[in-house]
């Protein structure tokens, strides 16, 4: 079953594969234009690279938000889902895993290309790309939330930042501290211990919260 | 007997859509609920469902096994992918729990006509077509019960027939159906008709 759902979630987003380059190109416009506005010197940049890099791709992970249930909930399949897969949980787990998939993976996957744009020390980068691996694994599971609860809402972007920012800011605090850490050739492992722990609990509490904020939606 | 309802209430926003609703569906039987537009017929088939919180009474499904106690329901909305093929929307769909195999699938398509569009996207259907998906889909189901929310809209007399047929054959064959439809359903099993009033309490 899970499979299947899952399967079903990257087809979708296979045939509008154009939508997924948004995130990508919003995170590298957004990180190139700072060493215009801010300097380009290479000392300010290392400084501030980790921070930036962080900031930047929990910005882009957001904007992709909207296409985990929004087109679902619009043409009917998403409480078809709901009620004929006999598991919802497995529909929401689904709808999360192929997020990550499409937009948290790419973005890691480009993160150590525009750490070197910023000067980030060769040390750091590892810090970078397993704290982005776990944090934007837990912006997709409690984007889900968000999601499920201002998916029936016409205008919901606002509303979905201030639902999910709150949540998601100890993420971005030890995210970003983790790199800098690491840039400074310290140890980063306690700041990753908290990431993988606050990892778990979403992953044991989203499920049920989403189903049910997915449900007030289609009512 | 499959579904008893017991004095269900649905309020709206502050409005009773209707109270004190009885009613027993067992195997066999098709209900059909009438009334005018917003009695709250679209209402009482989602709660019916699950889809929708109602407020007062009780709502029981009688079934043994938990898979079949999921009844198929066809909404308003087609829940049809525009994105996917003909083939695709039946084929990553459950339908009360389970995928189908591929061949009886193909089957589903060929008998509503869908075959020579199987691997076409549905945002390049008709209306009418897409609702042959929904209507595919509901060919595949084994669920103890059908709730069919205006299934006739959108479909042609010749689609229209078939469903009529597939309906009267799946009630003799000891399925249950509870549908809505403004038009005249005209089916060779008696059809049991469910009037929708504010208080259902002088409705026995």
């Amino acid at each position: 079953m899970f499979k299947q759902l899952l399967n079903r979630e990257l087809l979708r987003y296979w045939r509008k594969r154009q939508d997924l380059m948004n995130p990508l190109v919003f995170f590298l416009i957004t990180v190139s234009l700072f060493p215009l506005a801010v300097t380009p010197e290479g000392a300010t940049l290392t400084l501030m690279s980790g921070g930036i890099l962080w900031v930047c791709a929990l910005l882009a992970a957001m904007l992709s938000l909207e296409s985990m249930y929004r087109d679902d909930y619009l043409d009917g399949t998403l409480e078809w889902l709901i009620i004929q897969s006999g598991t919802p949980y497995q529909v929401i787990m689904a709808k999360v895993v192929s997020h990550w998939l499409t937009t948290g993976l790419p973005l890691v996957v480009i993160s150590p290309v525009l750490g070197v744009m910023l000067f980030l020390p060769q040390m750091a980068m590892l810090a970078l790309i397993l704290s982005l691996l776990i944090g934007t694994m837990i912006l997709s599971l409690i984007g889900s939330v968000g999601m499920g609860l201002t998916v029936g809402l016409r205008q919901s972007g606002v509303l979905l930042s201030m639902l999910v920012l709150p949540l998601f800011i100890p993420v971005l605090i030890f995210g970003a501290s983790a790199v800098s850490a690491a840039a400074m050739g310290l140890d980063y492992t306690g700041q990753l211990a908290y990431l993988g722990a606050y990892l778990a609990l979403s992953l044991a509490v989203v499920p049920y919260v989403s189903v049910a904020a997915v449900k007030v939606s289609i009512n | 007997m499959i579904l008893s309802v017991n004095n269900l209430g649905i309020r709206r926003s502050e409005r009773w859509l209707f109270q004190q609703l009885s009613c027993q569906l067992s195997t066999h039987q098709i209900v059909q609920v009438t009334g005018e537009n917003g009695a709250g017929k679209t209402s009482l088939l989602r709660a019916l469902c699950g889809l929708l919180p109602y407020q007062e009474g009780t709502l029981e499904w009688q079934t043994e096994d938990q898979m079949s106690l999921i009844p198929t329901y066809l909404g308003h909305l087609p829940a049809v992918k525009a994105e996917l093929t003909v083939l695709e929307n039946i084929r990553y769909h459950p339908i009360n729990g389970q995928f189908h195999s591929e061949q009886a699938i193909e089957q589903a398509i060929v008998e509503v006509g869908l075959a020579p569009h199987i691997d076409r996207m549905a945002k390049h259907l008709s209306a009418g077509q897409v609702r042959r998906i929904a209507l595919a889909r509901l060919r595949l189901s084994n669920a103890k019960c059908w709730i069919l929310d205006e299934p006739f809209t959108a479909l042609d007399v010749a689609a229209c027939d078939w469903l009529c047929n597939i309906i009267s054959e799946y009630v003799r064959q000891g399925g249950a159906v509870i549908l809505t439809s403004h038009q005249p359903v005209e089916l060779d099993v008696p059809i049991k008709e469910m009037p929708l009033k504010q208080n259902m309490s002088d409705y026995v």
